[in-house]
C-alpha cells in the first residue's frame, strides 16, 4: 500500500484524486488506455475498457507499462484478476497483422496458429479472406480490409493495419502563421495522427480542432476531402483554412445541397452525402472522384451509419476524425475505432481552459414553479405532452429578460428547442430568432452582425447546435432542449467556450419548470456538466 | 525385559491414562478431540473411547506416512514391542524417538511413557487389525526394507509480484467484510422465507446474488458462512424467515480488522457440504438447508492450510502439489475427500484473503499458526486490511466518494443517503432524490442531515447537494401516511367528541384524523365495542377501506444458540482433564466441597443460571448448584463446570467424585463458591437425596 493518487474500483474504473501531488503524473500516464468518464472537481472517473488498452496498445504501450503505472500510482492492492485481464486483453491486439505483401498484395499474419484458425473459422470473417499463403499468412482482398477489421474487432482480436496507404494526389498545402501560432497541443495532436497513419483526434469543443485539420493537411500536402456536419460548419472550415494555410478560394471546394464543386480540398456535408435517391446515394462516389490523400471527418462521433459503410471502402487512405468526445449516443465507438483508427491524442478540457485556450464557464440553473393552473394542466396532461407543457411555461420569457438584464451590453445567446417558444421569446425582447426555415444568406448575415456587436441577442433554435462559430457569445440562455442528451449539452457549452478577448467568464444558464418532466432532464444536464468539471449552482427563479 | 523393576506394570491402557499428567492428558484429548465428545465420566471411559474402532480410524487418517510407516512395524510385531528392534540406522534414531512418542501421546501406542527406544510399548490392539488389513491391502510393506521417516518436501514456485500479495489479500479480506455486511442489510431489510423443509429457496439465492455481484454458488457459499459465524439465522417465528442476528449488530459496529477473524474462524469450523449447493440436476441441496455435514471436513481443511502455509513467502505450490503432500501427510485418508478439500479449499481462501493468487498471506499464516488467537488475528488483520476511512469527497455531481473502505458509522450514514454506485478500492456512492427522501425517513431532518454531511465531508458541500437536500424537504411529508388498525367515521362531529371523551378511549390509541374520522391503533372488534359503549350502533366496514403502509421495518433474528458439541478449546481441555484425574483420587471431594458452601441457593431463572454457570466454567471456579431430581426434590451439589453444550451441562460432581450431566432446566440456582468462609458447614441436601442420573 502506498499513499498514491489512484484508486481502483472492482468495476473497472479508476479513480484520480486530482489534488494529490501526483495526480498529474498519474493522469498524464494512465492516459493512454483509460477514458476519462467523469472529470468533477476533486476526483476524476477513468475507465478501463478493451478499446481503450487496445488504444494503448496502437499507441505502443504493452501490458507491463499499463500494470507498472496502475500498481505505482494506486493507493491499494490492484485486484490481481484485473491484472491478468488487462495483460489478456492487450496481448490480442497484433497478434494479427494486416500487411502489404510484395508477392501476394494485401494479406492477413498471424503470429498465432490458433488465433488465425479461430478467426478463419468464424462466420463473422466470411467471404473476407482469400487463399492461405503459409500457415499463419491468409490473402485478404483489398476491398474487405475495412470490412476485415470491424469484423476482427467484433471476435475479439482486433487487428494491427500496417498495409500502408496510397499518398493520393500531391497538392501543396502549408500552414500560414501570421497573426496567429499553432498551440503546442494542436501540433502534437496533428504530428501524434500523422505519425499513426490514421485515427482519431478528442479535443474539446472551442479548443480549435479547425487548427489541427489544417496541420493535418500541411503535413499531407495531398487533395483533402473534409466531410462536415452542417453547411454552416462547412462555411466555417472554408474560411478557416483561407486564413490559417496557402489555400485560395478556387482551391476549396464546396459539395453540398446547393453547390457541387470538387476541387483538391473539397468540403462536404453528412447530410449531401446520406441523401438517399430512390435506395442508392448517389453522392457517395465523391470519394472516388478524385485520389484523396485525406480524409478529414469532422464531430466524428456524429458520423451516420452510410458513411461508415463508405469508410470501410476507403482503408487505402489517411483518415482523421476530430471529436469532443468519443462517445457515441448509439454505441458505435468501436466502429471509429476499426474504421477511423485508434485515437491518437486526446486533452482534458479543464487542462486547456487551465492553459486559458478556453473560457471557463459558469453554468447556473434556474428554477421556476408552474403557476397552480398551469399544473393542473400540466398533472392531467399524456406522457408525451408532459415535457413540451413544462419546457414552454410561460414564466420562462420573465426569468430569461431578468438574466439578461444582469448581463446587459454582453453577447448573449438563447437556446430553445420550440420555435413557438421561440417566437414568443423574440417578440418579448425584440430580437431575431435563426430556426431551420431561415436561409443561409440570412443566417450569414445575423451571424456577422452578431460577430461585429451590432447585434447584442440572438436566439437559435437547435439547428445552431453544431459548428457554428460565434466568437463572443459569452452568455447562453438555454430554455428548452432535447431531453438532455450528452452531446447536445457539450455542443451547447461549445457555444460560448471561446476565449474572450477580456478574460471575462461565460455564463451557461438553464431555465427549468421545478417538479416536472424538465427538472428530471435538468438533473442529467447537472450531471453530465458537474462530470465535466464546470462549477454548477441551482437558484431558484424568485431569487434572481 | 528391560524395563527396570521400579516401573509399575501395566495391564491396560486406562492404567497407562491415570499415570499420565494431566498436560499429557490435555494433549490426547487436544488431538482426538471426538474422544471427548459427549464428556466422558472417568478415565476408563475415556480409555475405552479411545481404544474404539471409529476413534483409532480418526487417528489414523490423520497420521504422516513416516508416523504410519512405523506404527505399521510395530504392530505387525509381537506385544509388547520395543521400537529398537525397528533397526533404523543411527542418524535417524533421534527422529524415530520422536515419531514413538508422538504416536504414544495419540494414545494408539500405549506403555510407560517412552524416554528411550528400548521402552516396550503396546500398540493398539484395534490399530494392529486396521494397520495388518491396511498392509496387506497395499501388499508393499513386509517388515523387512530400510524404514523410512524423512518428509516429502514441497514444491513451490516464486509468484511474480510478490510484494502485492499482502495487500491483496488484504482487499480480499476487506471485500469478505463488505459481502457478509451486504448480505445482512438486504436481510434486514427484506428477510426471506424459509423452505417448509429449512433453507433457502432458489429465487431468495438468486436475490443475494444480485445483491452481491456474485454467481449463486459463491452466494451459497457466503451464506453459509454468514450462518456458520452466527451473523444470519432462522428468526423461529410462525412463518420462518432468515435475518440478521442480534449479534450481526455488534459485530457490524467493528472495525473490518476485528470483523475479519470471526468470518476466518467460522469458516475453518465449517462442516456443511457447500460443494452440494453446485449439483444441479437430481439431489440437490438447499443453502442453509439439509446439507450433508462432514465431520473431517474442518479437521482436513485446516491441514490443508497448513501445508499451503508451509510455503516460503512469496512462492506459491500448485493445487496438485498441495494434494500431493496432503496425501503423503495422510496416507489413510480417502484420495477423494483430500482432492475436494482442497479444491475447496484453495477457493474459499481466496475469497476471505487467506491466500492471494492461491499463495498465503500474512492473514493465512496468522490463522494457519498453532496458537492463533483472536488478539492475533486482529493484529495482523489491522496491518494486512487497509485502514478505515472516516471523510468522503462531495462533488457537484451529487457523488460522495469515500477514498477508502468506510468506517462502520459511515457507511450506516451514506447508506441511508446515498445508493452505492461502485465499490473496490474506494466507494463511489450517488445521492438522489429517493435516496434523501430514505434518509428522511429515518428520521434526520434535513438541518441534521446536512449538518451531518458537512461534518463527514473533507471538502465543502457542492451547492446543487445542498439544493438538493432542501428541495427533496420540501416534498418530503406533502402526503402523509400512517398506520392504523381501525377507523371511525361519523358524520356528527359531536357523537366524535363523546367517543373520545369516553374513560375507555385511552386505551385504544385512538387519534383524531377530522372533524369526522378517527383512527384507532386497537383492532376494529375494540373500537365497535367502545361506540356501543357510547350507545351506538357501528357498522362494519369491508377490508379494502383501510389502508395499512408498514414502514421500514428492521428484522432482527435470535442469536442462535451455542454450537450443540462442546467446542474443544483450552478451557474445555483443562477442565475436562482436571475432572477426569479427581475421579481416580476421591479422597480431596469431600474438604473441596465444603468451600463457600451458601446457606441458602438463591432460586434463579434458568438463563441466570447458564450466566453463572458459564462464568464458572470459564474461570474455572467450584460452583453451588441446586438441582431438582427425577422424584421432584431439589439437591444441592457442589460442582466443577465441564462443558456447557445445548441445554445440559457436563460437570464434575465433588460429593461423588464423578463427572455427570445435568439438564440446565432442572438447574434451580447456582452460585460460585469462591472461597469465603462457608456459613453453614453441612453439604448434605437441603432437601431430598441425591438420585443417580
Amino acid at each position: 500500500m502506498n499513499a498514491g493518487p489512484l484508486i481502483v474500483q472492482s468495476d473497472k474504473t479508476l479513480l484520480l484524486e486530482i489534488d494529490h501531488e501526483q495526480a498529474e503524473d498519474a493522469r498524464r500516464e494512465i492516459a493512454p488506455f483509460a477514458e476519462l468518464e467523469r472529470a468533477p472537481e476533486h476526483i476524476h472517473t477513468y475507465r478501463l475498457t478493451p478499446l481503450g488498452l487496445w488504444n494503448a496498445r496502437a499507441a505502443g504501450h504493452d501490458a507491463e507499462s499499463v500494470v507498472d503505472t496502475l500498481l505505482r500510482y494506486s493507493r491499494y492492492a490492484v485486484p490481481h484478476a484485473l491484472l491478468v485481464d488487462i495483460a489478456e486483453t492487450m496481448d490480442k491486439y497484433g497478434r494479427l497483422k494486416l500487411v502489404e505483401d510484395p508477392a501476394h498484395g494485401l494479406v492477413l499474419v498471424s503470429n498465432n496458429l490458433s488465433v488465425l484458425e479461430e478467426v478463419l473459422r468464424s462466420k463473422k470473417t466470411a467471404g473476407m479472406l482469400g487463399d492461405r499463403i503459409d500457415e499463419l499468412t491468409v490473402r485478404v482482398h483489398p476491398s474487405e480490409r475495412g470490412r476485415l477489421k470491424q469484423a476482427l474487432l467484433k471476435v475479439g482480436w482486433p487487428a494491427e493495419d500496417l498495409a500502408g496507404y496510397v499518398d493520393g494526389e500531391a497538392h501543396e498545402i502549408d500552414l500560414q502563421e501570421t497573426g496567429w501560432a499553432l498551440r503546442d497541443y494542436q501540433r502534437q495532436a496533428a504530428e501524434n495522427f500523422w505519425h499513426g497513419g490514421s485515427g482519431v483526434v478528442v479535443l474539446p469543443c472551442g479548443a480549435g480542432k479547425t487548427i489541427v485539420g489544417a496541420a493535418a493537411m500541411s503535413l499531407a500536402k495531398a487533395t483533402t476531402l473534409i466531410l462536415v456536419t452542417s453547411s454552416v460548419s462547412a462555411r466555417q472550415w472554408r474560411n478557416e483554412l483561407i486564413r490559417t494555410t496557402n489555400l485560395t478560394e478556387d482551391e476549396i471546394g464546396e459539395y453540398s445541397g446547393t453547390r457541387k464543386d470538387v476541387r483538391p480540398v473539397t468540403i462536404a456535408t453528412y447530410q449531401v452525402l446520406t441523401s438517399r435517391r430512390k435506395g442508392v446515394y448517389p453522392h457517395l462516389d465523391l470519394f472516388d472522384t478524385r485520389d484523396w490523400g485525406l480524409i478529414i471527418y469532422d464531430e466524428v462521433h456524429l458520423l451516420p451509419a452510410p458513411v461508415f459503410r463508405f469508410t470501410a471502402d476507403l482503408q487505402a487512405r489517411r483518415r482523421l476524425g476530430l471529436t469532443a468526445t468519443l462517445v457515441r449516443e448509439d454505441g458505435n465507438e468501436t466502429e471509429v475505432f476499426s474504421l477511423i483508427g485508434p485515437k491518437r491524442y486526446d486533452a482534458p478540457w479543464r487542462e486547456i481552459e487551465s492553459q486559458g485556450w478556453i473560457a471557463p464557464a459558469d453554468c447556473v440553473e434556474v428554477r421556476l414553479s408552474l403557476p397552480e393552473h398551469d399544473r393542473l394542466v400540466y398533472a392531467t396532461a399524456e406522457q408525451v405532452d408532459r415535457y413540451r407543457l413544462a419546457a414552454t411555461a410561460s414564466g420562462k420569457v420573465d426569468v430569461v429578460k431578468k438574466l439578461l438584464a444582469q448581463h446587459k451590453g454582453e453577447p448573449a445567446l438563447v437556446i430553445g428547442q420550440y420555435l413557438d417558444q421561440l417566437a414568443e421569446l423574440a417578440e418579448a425582447l425584440d430580437a431575431p430568432v435563426i430556426t431551420g426555415e431561415t436561409s443561409m444568406k440570412e443566417r450569414q448575415v445575423l451571424f456577422d452582425q452578431f460577430r461585429r456587436g451590432e447585434l447584442e441577442l440572438l436566439l437559435v433554435s437547435k439547428v445552431a447546435n453544431f459548428s457554428i462559430d460565434l466568437p463572443e457569445a459569452s452568455i447562453a440562455v438555454q430554455v428548452s432542449g432535447s431531453f438532455g442528451s450528452r452531446q447536445e449539452e457539450a455542443q451547447r457549452l461549445g457555444r460560448i467556450l471561446r476565449p474572450k478577448g477580456d478574460g471575462r467568464t461565460a455564463h451557461f444558464y438553464t431555465v427549468v419548470v421545478r417538479d416536472t418532466v424538465d427538472a428530471e432532464f435538468a438533473a442529467n444536464r447537472q450531471r453530465f456538466l458537474a462530470e465535466q468539471g464546470y462549477p454548477y449552482r441551482i437558484v431558484d427563479a424568485e431569487d434572481l | 525385559m528391560s524395563s527396570t523393576t521400579e516401573k509399575p506394570r501395566l495391564r491396560s491402557f486406562a492404567d497407562d491414562l491415570r499415570l499420565r499428567s494431566a498436560d499429557d492428558l490435555a494433549t490426547l484429548v487436544r488431538s482426538r478431540p471426538d474422544i471427548a465428545d459427549p464428556v466422558p465420566e472417568d478415565l476408563a471411559q475415556l480409555a475405552a473411547r479411545a481404544s474404539s474402532n471409529s476413534s483409532i480410524r480418526l487417528a489414523l487418517e490423520s497420521m504422516t506416512r513416516a508416523e504410519l510407516a512405523v506404527l505399521t512395524r510395530l504392530a505387525v510385531a509381537p506385544q509388547p514391542v520395543a521400537p529398537e528392534t525397528l533397526a533404523v540406522p543411527p542418524s535417524q534414531e533421534a527422529r524415530l524417538l520422536a515419531v514413538i512418542r508422538r504416536l504414544w501421546s495419540v494414545g494408539v501406542l500405549w506403555g510407560l511413557q517412552p524416554s528411550s527406544l528400548s521402552d516396550r510399548v503396546y500398540v493398539a490392539t484395534v490399530a494392529r487389525e486396521l494397520l495388518k488389513t491396511h498392509a496387506e491391502a497395499a501388499g508393499g510393506d513386509d517388515g523387512s526394507g530400510p524404514l523410512d521417516l524423512g518428509d516429502r518436501t514441497l514444491t513451490s514456485s516464486p509468484l511474480t509480484l510478490a510484494s502485492t500479495l499482502d495487500g491483496q489479500a488484504g482487499q480480499y479480506a476487506l471485500a469478505a467484510v463488505t459481502t457478509i455486511t451486504t448480505l445482512a442489510e438486504l436481510w434486514g431489510s427484506n428477510p426471506p422465507k424459509a423452505l417448509r423443509a429449512g433453507g433457502l429457496a432458489v429465487k431468495d439465492l438468486l436475490v443475494v446474488a444480485e445483491a452481491l455481484g456474485v454467481d449463486e454458488l459463491a452466494a451459497g457459499f457466503w451464506v453459509e458462512l454468514a450462518s456458520i459465524c452466527g451473523l444470519v439465522a432462522a428468526d423461529g417465528e410462525e412463518v420462518v424467515r432468515y435475518a440478521p442476528t442480534v449479534s450481526y449488530d455488534a459485530w457490524c459496529q467493528q472495525p473490518p480488522a476485528a470483523q475479519w477473524p470471526r468470518l476466518a474462524r467460522g469458516w475453518l469450523s465449517q462442516r456443511r457440504d457447500i460443494d452440494r449447493l453446485a449439483i444441479v440436476t437430481g439431489d440437490r441441496a438447499s443453502v442453509l438447508g439439509q446439507l450433508p455435514e462432514r465431520e473431517w471436513l474442518p479437521e482436513l481443511r485446516l491441514a490443508t492450510l497448513r501445508i499451503i502455509a508451509s510455503t516460503p513467502p512469496g512462492e506459491v505450490a500448485e493445487q496438485t502439489e498441495i494434494q500431493e503432500q496432503l496425501a503423503d501427510r495422510r496416507p489413510m485418508t480417502n484420495r477423494g475427500r483430500i482432492a475436494s478439500t482442497v479444491a475447496s479449499t484453495l477457493r474459499e481462501a481466496e475469497l476471505l484473503g487467506v491466500t492471494a493468487r492461491h499463495a498465503i498471506s500474512s492473514l493465512g499464516r496468522e490463522l494457519a499458526g498453532p496458537a492463533s488467537d483472536e488478539a492475533a488475528l486482529v493484529r495482523v488483520a489491522q496491518d494486512a486490511l487497509p485502514p478505515v476511512t472516516e471523510e468522503f469527497v462531495a462533488q457537484a455531481d451529487l457523488t460522495l466518494v469515500v477514498p477508502g473502505p468506510p468506517s462502520p458509522a459511515l457507511r450506516q450514514l451514506l447508506g441511508l443517503v446515498a445508493d452505492v454506485e461502485s465499490t473496490g478500492g474506494a466507494a463511489v456512492y450517488r445521492v438522489s432524490q429517493g435516496s434523501v427522501a430514505r434518509a428522511f425517513d429515518s428520521g434526520l431532518t434535513p438541518a441534521d442531515l446536512i449538518a451531518e454531511l458537512r461534518t463527514r465531508s473533507a471538502t465543502e458541500l457542492p451547492q446543487p447537494l445542498e439544493y438538493m437536500v432542501n428541495d427533496a424537504a420540501r416534498r418530503y411529508g406533502d402526503v402523509r401516511i400512517g398506520s392504523a388498525s381501525a377507523y371511525l367515521r361519523c358524520e356528527n362531529e359531536q357523537t366524535l367528541n363523546e367517543i373520545l371523551a369516553h374513560p375507555d378511549a385511552g386505551a385504544l390509541g385512538l387519534v383524531r384524523l377530522s372533524a369526522t374520522a378517527l383512527s384507532a391503533e386497537a383492532p376494529a372488534i375494540k373500537l365497535a365495542e367502545l361506540a356501543r359503549r357510547c350507545g351506538h350502533a357501528p357498522l362494519a366496514m369491508g377490508a379494502n377501506g383501510d389502508e395499512i403502509t408498514s414502514s421500514r421495518r428492521q428484522y432482527r433474528a435470535a442469536d442462535v444458540p451455542a454450537a450443540q458439541t462442546p467446542q474443544v478449546d483450552g478451557v474445555f481441555v483443562h477442565a475436562l482433564v482436571k475432572a477426569l484425574t479427581r475421579t481416580d483420587a476421591p479422597s480431596e471431594s469431600h474438604e473441596l466441597s465444603s468451600i463457600g458452601a451458601p446457606s441458602e441457593l438463591p432460586r434463579l431463572a434458568s438463563a441466570a443460571s447458564a450466566e453463572v454457570l458459564r462464568m464458572a466454567h470459564t474461570t474455572s471456579t467450584p460452583v453451588w448448584v441446586g438441582y431438582a431430581d427425577n422424584a421432584g426434590s431439589t439437591s444441592r451439589r457442589l460442582v466443577d463446570v465441564v462443558a456447557i453444550s445445548g441445554g445440559a451441562i457436563s460437570a464434575f460432581d465433588h460429593s461423588t467424585s464423578r463427572i455427570r450431566t445435568l439438564v440446565l432446566s432442572r438447574v434451580t440456582g447456582a452460585q460460585l463458591a469462591d472461597g469465603t468462609p462457608p456459613s453453614d458447614t453441612s453439604t448434605e441436601y437441603v432437601d431430598g437425596s441425591e438420585k443417580e442420573l
